[in-house]
């Protein structure tokens, strides 16, 4: 359960970025939304040019996230969005259940959807905009709760 | 902290004792009140998450006139045969052991000088803020010859309920030779992929049973939500039942006559055993006389916040609203409520505002285990909600992905209902 966070990762460990993060600023707006999407370091050596990010970078972008004090009532927030679909109550149907998971686990999950290393396209669209002090919201708030 | 705005700080500065910001001293006596119109996806998720976040702090009041609700959204599956209605309708005596007083009736006016709801027997409501989430009204001349008492014959069934069970009951009656005519509606109307999903579901159906019929789709739009995905479907699973005509091949629809079961269009006139017509549509009868709406009948709102560009203590939501970007559909409506729900607590109870921002998913199933999305992310700018990411299925998609996306739609489904009813 731990490294590639489980679910359809088999396939690659590292990432080149293409379409979205393709080019010099790869379809981000400006330089400051990319840098707050993967972290200021990343988003310095993307539009150094093409490269890849490889699991040990993930694990980067889960150290910058885990080192952050996240906003639990923020989290609660930006999860309003979320609960609909991953219930608080833990009983989800065919949608994974979140509540009370580990904060690095969390974190390692919202980055693989971010960089496609898991493919949903709801969970895409949904992460791929946070920024790191928004995940750390949001891994705080699930973290402290348990399922009903 | 409450997060204001450049206008409304200005309102507070110019309005003295506005009740705008800051009414816990305003009030002499009592809870501050929200009132809800509406029991649906919007509505019933903002008086909940009203009363539920602000931990008894506002009273909340939800008219709504049914006693349960049938969500419109998951009733192609029962038409399918996929869902039971039971599984469809929800009570709402979870909300009401949620401290939410519910009052059964139906909104017939809102005094929006004195702040008060009237009831269709006289009794009057004051609120606060309120929540205007009446979902969608039929334009019936929209189709010349259709009528609310036609849909009795030819039902709609765009507003769940008995109109549901009245088109299952005409659905399951089709036999071999018969055909189905549906009249689609125009933009912008509640679910965009509805009309389509439901195609899907009543060929489906015929097709499980072996019934030789077709389905006949007349189209007032040149385009369709997720067109080419459900016409590969249609192609892929029933080969030669299901007939789509846009305006550019049928010339424009002429009108309907019920009683012999005829759409006459520029091009040809269409027969069928079942009229399924879908007329153009408005925000509900109370919004538009309240003077909420616009000329077109939806009414305009403020993106940051859902509130009403008319009146900032009504707050519309829902398939009623103009939401820019997002789709008219139970995901919007529920996470409009969200937003809408969270700038009431602030101006009731001074607590967190934060940004807006709003998602949206749309799952429509064409065969069993086939079911294809579309969705996106939505925040307030450039004066209204813009989609800052989107995504639809892909054509591509393997067998196995789009029975996943059946399985999760089902997970929304059950939280969304729990979301909106209570766990």
């Amino acid at each position: 359960m731990r490294g590639n966070a489980g679910g359809k990762t088999g396939a690659r460990t590292c990432w080149k970025p293409g379409g979205k993060l393709g080019g010099k600023l790869g379809g981000y707006p400006d330089r400051r939304s990319l840098s707050r999407t993967v972290g200021l370091s990343v988003a310095i050596a993307l539009m150094a040019g093409p490269t890849v990010l490889c699991a040990s970078d993930l694990s980067g972008l889960v150290g910058e996230v885990m080192a952050l004090e996240g906003d639990r009532e923020y989290g609660a927030y930006l999860a309003g969005e979320c609960s609909t679909c991953h219930q608080l109550s833990g009983h989800t149907g065919g949608v994974p259940q979140i509540v009370g998971l580990p904060k690095d686990y969390f974190i390692e999950a919202i980055f693989a959807y971010k960089t496609k290393v898991r493919s949903n396209e709801v969970m895409t669209v949904r992460v791929e905009n946070l920024s790191h002090e928004e995940i750390a919201a949001l891994a705080a708030y699930y973290h402290s709760l348990s399922p009903h | 902290m409450t997060l204001l705005t450049r206008r409304s700080f200005g309102l507070v500065l110019a309005a003295g004792t506005a009740t705008l910001a800051l009414p816990t001293y305003l009030r002499a006596q009592g809870k501050p009140r929200a009132v809800v119109i509406g029991g649906g996806a919007g509505g019933a998720t903002a008086a909940r998450y009203i009363a539920k976040d602000s931990a008894g702090a506002i009273d909340v009041t939800l008219i709504e006139a049914s006693d349960t609700f049938t969500t419109c959204f998951f009733s192609n599956l029962y038409l399918g045969g996929y869902r039971t209605i039971e599984s469809i309708t929800h009570s709402y005596d979870k909300l009401k052991s949620e401290g939410i007083t519910k009052v059964t009736g139906m909104a017939m006016g809102i005094d929006r000088a004195a702040r008060t709801v009237t009831m269709a027997d006289g009794v009057t409501i004051p609120y606060d803020r309120l929540v205007v989430s009446p979902g969608i009204d039929l334009i019936w001349d929209s189709v010349p010859g259709y009528s609310e008492e036609l849909a009795q014959i030819a039902p709609h069934a765009w507003k769940a309920g008995a109109q549901t069970l009245l088109l299952k009951t005409r659905l399951d009656a089709i036999e071999n030779g018969q055909q189905i005519v549906m009249v689609a509606p125009p933009n912008p109307y509640r679910c965009p992929p509805g009309p389509y999903e439901r195609v899907s579901m009543m060929a489906h159906v015929l097709k499980a049973k072996g019934v030789q019929a077709k389905i006949i789709v007349i189209d007032p739009k040149e385009q369709f939500s997720k067109q080419g995905l459900f016409q590969a479907g249609w192609d892929q699973h029933y080969p030669g039942m299901i007939e789509w005509y846009g305006p550019d091949i049928h010339g424009g629809i002429k009108g309907v006559d019920v009683a012999a079961g005829k759409v006459e269009t520029d091009l040809d006139t269409f027969e069928g055993a079942l009229l399924n017509i879908i007329p153009a549509q408005r925000a509900g009868a109370i919004a538009i006389s309240a003077g909420l709406a616009d000329e077109k009948g939806f009414c305009p709102i403020e993106p940051d916040t859902m509130r009403s560009a008319m009146d900032e203590t009504v707050f519309v939501i829902g398939d009623a609203c103009i939401a820019g970007d997002m789709p008219k559909s139970g995901f919007s409506a529920n996470s409009q409520a969200k937003v809408a729900a969270m700038i009431i607590r602030a101006d009731l109870t001074a607590s967190k505002a934060f940004p807006a921002k709003y998602s949206n998913t749309c799952w429509s199933l064409i065969e069993t285990d086939n079911n294809v999305k579309v969705g996106g992310q939505y925040e307030p700018k450039d004066g209204k909600i813009t989609a800052t990411s989107t995504f639809v299925s892909k054509p591509e998609d393997g067998a196995d992905v789009r029975k996943a996306n059946y399985e999760e739609s089902i997970g929304w489904y059950s939280g969304i209902t729990a979301d909106m009813f209570g766990a």
